[in-house]
């Protein structure tokens, strides 16, 4: 935790040697993402609902049991194939994998290099475009998509040669 | 997004019945709402938390001058831009907020980047090369302080050490270098 320490304590530093009205700029900023958080949450609680059915359905006994060869386990899987679609909900697969697996634990590290290493393709590039108003994507989506998949293959591939 | 949520819930549902866990099925759907407000909870304080300094950190320019030493190095990805335009200070600063951690703070400085763009190239119909780069790279996101993943550590009682960051920062930075080759190789083959 030392490094966030730093980290903040050099922004506010560097806010007070400019002589900004930090207290006034934190406020500005906590309002400004409220609206981000309302437009946030009826996403969050559908996608909550069907991942806590799908992933209590005992689909991960019946995977664990079948495909052990690669020793990910499928909430993982479901974790990055969720990445580029919504972020949020992978999320609360990063966060069930902290539950059942404990976030010191080496699955916890890989599910949050998973989170950390890629954005939300699909949100990204619709974002983008449709704020130019072009419709020709080009070969937009298909760079993004294939650095998401090549990136999960390289971490995993990395972690299960070095770590497990 | 709707197929994925749909097949999620019909598929969750119908193995249910085969494993016979349908009768914790319901008590399951119940209480999904009390934790999507926990998640919540705990994602959203971090979410106003960060924005707050963020906003110190935009409001004493020390994005803008970040953003100075990447002019350079940036150059090699955006061979097309004018080094003095807005657009291109804007891709800087943008990018100097997504290695700081300031997701939330990227994406605007970013929309304007992407607009700024398309209204300095010629027609502002069809997208650019540099403007798919763009997207490429920011798609990938290179962190160098992955500031939600280490809050979010750390409200599930868990540890960051350096070392996790560091394989954090190696990986972004492993995606940032595979968008970059693969935009390369999408443009030059697209060109024939």
């Amino acid at each position: 935790m030392i490094v966030i320490v730093i980290y903040i304590s050099f922004i506010i530093l560097y806010g007070v040697i400019k002589k900004v009205n930090c207290y006034e700029s934190f406020k500005n900023g906590v309002s400004s993402n409220y609206r981000i958080l309302l437009d946030i949450f009826p996403n969050l609680l559908a996608l909550v609902f069907a991942v806590e059915v799908f992933t209590n359905s005992g689909i991960i006994e019946l995977f664990n049991k079948y495909v052990n060869l690669l020793s990910i386990p499928i909430e993982i899987v479901i974790q990055a194939f969720l990445k580029p679609i919504s972020s949020s909900s992978a999320l609360v697969m990063m966060l069930k994998v902290f539950n059942t697996y404990g976030t010191n634990s080496n699955l916890g590290l890989l599910s949050s290099i998973i989170q950390g290493c890629s954005d939300t393709t699909f949100y990204i590039v619709t974002l983008y475009f449709s704020c130019v108003k072009i419709k020709d994507y080009k070969y937009a989506l298909k760079v993004g998509l294939l650095t998401d998949i090549l990136t999960f293959i390289i971490v995993s591939l990395f972690f299960i040669i070095f770590v497990f | 997004m709707n197929k994925i949520w749909c097949f999620l819930l019909i598929v969750g549902i119908f193995i249910s019945i085969f494993t016979g866990n349908i009768n914790n099925l319901g008590n399951i759907m119940i209480d999904s709402s009390r934790k999507a407000f926990e998640i919540f909870f705990q994602t959203g304080i971090l979410i106003l938390f960060w924005g707050g300094l963020f906003q110190i950190a935009i409001d004493s320019g020390m994005v803008k001058r970040f953003s100075q030493y990447l002019k350079k190095p940036l150059k090699k990805i955006y061979p097309e831009l004018d080094m003095d335009s807005y657009a291109y200070e804007l891709i800087c600063s943008n990018m100097v907020a997504n290695i700081l951690g300031l997701g939330a703070a990227a994406t605007p400085i970013g929309l304007k980047a992407f607009k700024e763009m398309a209204k300095e190239s010629s027609n502002g119909k069809t997208v650019t090369r540099s403007m798919l780069t763009f997207i490429a790279i920011n798609c990938s996101c290179l962190t160098l302080v992955p500031t939600t993943i280490i809050s979010l550590r750390k409200l599930n009682n868990g540890s960051s050490s350096f070392g996790l960051i560091l394989m954090m920062i190696a990986t972004t930075s492993i995606s940032t270098f595979l968008a970059i080759i693969l935009d390369r190789i999408f443009y030059k083959r697209s060109k024939l």
